[in-house]
């Protein structure tokens, strides 16, 4: 099995036909690796998480993920490949609010053959998740519309790590919480994923939390495609 | 667990969730309370007359004949002779024949004029012989036996003195005071017009009208009750006559000959046959019913499908929020379908136990007042099929909204929209 996460290629993509959002000529993510890619809004961001997420393809180029070239699948494979291998956070308000805490992080399992098969008890392993990233005990039970911004934020990581796919994509997961949680929500981040061996691609606006990965990508200068 | 994101989801939109429930629940209430109705009410006409094979009666159309004759309903426009009675009553292929003589009643229950006879021949439902729950027929000039219903709206028990009044009106207005009569016999309860009547024999019908004429009490000639006992009571007259065939071969030409008779204008009817002509009359009526119950199970099931539709906007998060945990397209339009389905399932079954509950509740009125003997509980397979296809529909219905809710995470994909 081959050593890269994600291998990019003169990668380009437009929302309309005579339009480039994202052109990209190359880039490389390591299994196992943390990320950190810094970019303001409106510089391709979203775009370049859609298509990691293999929710778009690209328009031209190559993009493997886990050696899989993710333009050559259909939109169902797609779908399949995400639930298998990629864990999504995103900025808020990403819960189901009428299910548990629980229940919204164990829901990460149904959708993935695999990752299910790795967790022997869910119940069991999304309360160990739960706890490693900070809620208490009291809150598992509750439903996600009761909790605070910052106790969904850490719901969410648990659903994105449970099964421990091979790539966490955090979308500006951050940005609800103040300074002292957000530093205490990444490294909790960081650690689980660790721990399930999944590498960690961080987006932010937010250069201050660089100092937590092994890397940093400024959008900004790598992708080339000019947006107004 | 499809299955439980929505029912949690829509446990999450309750108040929106019940009310689409009630809507459909009370559409499919209607639709099989119809059908109930509709069922019962031929049932309870077929179950009211058996074993006679003619029913002959002055000239008049085959229905009205057989709705004044059987059920109760309307009035005789004519009578007939009563030697054309003993003239039928004779022949010699007639087995028995019962005559009947209406237009008295008794605090709206209508009054019978017959002979034993009607205890011994009168069949109802499955060829069920009168039974009575007290008492014996009317052995006096002066006694009377009641149906069940009488005696139970009215609390009558045996030997209690009832007076007769002229005409069929609901409300007593010239009343035959003069000569009461006491009960010697309640029949049991048959589900037939034979509980709301009072049979009384013939000779008392003449004697009540003894001093009457043209519908009237002739003044200064009044006839006290034991008086008329010592007069000619002989009928003159009787408004029908119930007829049994030694065999039913006979009675295409019996009835011919019925219908030739030159004594005077008289109608036979075959009671099968003029009721398939009622019901062929009341079908449009009934089909009339049945449509505005349909067209009220489609205007519930538009309903869900508003309720579902006006939800989208705001679940278009939950459904990225799946897609993003890798649901696919189809599985976000089946939490849709399957949405559909538990709203209608659910409905179906409130209405159910709605109409069933109705039924019961209202089963004695219908009884009392109409005539009508619904069986809450005997809903079969017409019914079962019916709610099937409500069920069937809804889901169907469901694929509006799913099919929005497809296309729609197809094109949002990730992006959370609010």
């Amino acid at each position: 099995m081959s050593e890269a996460l994600i291998e990019l290629r003169n990668l380009t993509f437009g929302w309309t036909r005579n339009r480039v959002d994202l052109e990209i000529a190359a880039l490389d993510i390591a299994r196992g690796e943390r990320v950190f890619v810094r970019g303001a809004s409106g510089s391709g961001k979203s775009t370049l998480l859609s298509l990691l997420a293999g929710v778009n393809v690209p328009r031209s180029g190559t993009l493997r993920v886990l050696g899989q070239a993710l333009g050559s699948l259909s939109g169902t494979a797609r779908d399949r490949f995400r639930a298998e291998h990629i864990g999504y956070v995103f900025q808020q308000f990403n819960l189901l609010p009428y299910l548990s805490a629980r229940d919204n992080v164990v829901l990460g399992l149904n959708f993935s053959r695999e990752r299910a098969t790795r967790v022997a008890n869910r119940k069991a392993m999304a309360d160990e998740l739960l706890q490693r990233l900070g809620l208490d005990a009291r809150h598992i039970g509750a439903l996600a519309s009761e909790l605070s911004v910052g106790q969904q934020q850490r719901v969410a990581a648990a659903r994105a790590l449970i099964g421990a796919p091979e790539l966490i994509i955090a979308d500006e997961p951050t940005s609800a919480l103040d300074a002292d949680t957000r530093d205490q929500f990444l490294s909790l981040l960081i650690d689980a994923s660790t721990a399930a061996g999944s590498a960690v691609l961080f987006v932010s606006h937010d250069s201050g939390l660089r100092a937590h990965f092994d890397t940093t990508l400024d959008l900004h200068t790598l992708n080339r495609a000019r947006v107004a | 667990m499809l299955l439980k994101i929505a029912r949690s989801s829509l446990y999450n939109r309750r108040i929106s969730a019940l009310l689409t429930l009630l809507t459909i629940a009370i559409s499919v209430a209607l639709l099989l309370a119809v059908e109930r109705v509709r069922v019962e009410t031929r049932n309870s006409f077929s179950n009211t007359i058996a074993g006679i094979d003619l029913i002959v009666g002055a000239r008049t159309g085959p229905v009205q004949l057989l709705l004044y004759s059987v059920f109760r309903i309307g009035d005789a426009t004519n009578n007939i002779r009563y030697a054309t009675y003993e003239e039928i009553a004779k022949h010699p292929q007639v087995a028995f024949a019962i005559p009947i003589s209406l237009g008295d009643s008794h605090r709206g229950f209508r009054v019978i004029g017959t002979t034993a006879d009607y205890f011994e021949h009168f069949r109802f439902g499955d060829k069920r012989k009168l039974e009575f729950a007290a008492g014996e027929p009317f052995a006096d000039l002066y006694d009377a036996v009641v149906g069940a219903e009488v005696a139970r709206a009215l609390g009558y028990t045996l030997g209690q003195q009832i007076v007769v009044a002229h005409g069929t009106g609901r409300v007593d207005i010239t009343r035959h005071d003069d000569k009461p009569f006491r009960i010697v016999g309640i029949l049991a309860r048959t589900g037939t017009p034979v509980d709301r009547s009072v049979h009384v024999s013939l000779q008392a019908i003449e004697a009540i009208h003894i001093d009457w004429q043209s519908g009237a009490r002739l003044p200064g000639r009044a006839v006290d009750a034991e008086t008329a006992r010592t007069m000619d009571l002989q009928p003159k007259a009787v408004t029908a006559v119930f007829v049994g065939l030694k065999s039913r071969v006979a009675a295409f030409s019996i009835q011919r000959q019925v219908n030739d008779f030159r004594g005077e204008p008289l109608l036979a009817i075959m009671p099968g046959i003029t009721l398939a002509q009622l019901w062929s009359l009341i079908g449009v009526a009934e089909n009339a019913l049945r449509l505005v119950a349909a067209c009220v199970v489609i205007a519930g099931i538009l309903g869900m499908i508003t309720a579902l539709v006006t939800t989208l906007n705001e679940r278009r998060r939950e459904m990225a929020i799946l897609r993003s945990l890798g649901a696919r397209p189809w599985q976000i339009g089946l939490l849709l379908v399957i949405e559909a389905a538990v709203l209608t399932a659910l409905g179906a079954t409130v209405g159910v136990i709605v109409l069933l509950l109705g039924m019961v509740a209202l089963a004695p009125w219908l009884a009392s007042a109409y005539g009508i003997f619904i069986q809450p509980f005997a809903m079969g397979v017409p019914e079962l099929i019916l709610v099937g296809a409500v069920v069937v529909f809804g889901i169907l219905a469901g694929l509006v909204p799913a099919l929005m809710a497809y296309s729609r995470s197809l094109s949002d994909g990730l992006s959370i929209r609010v």
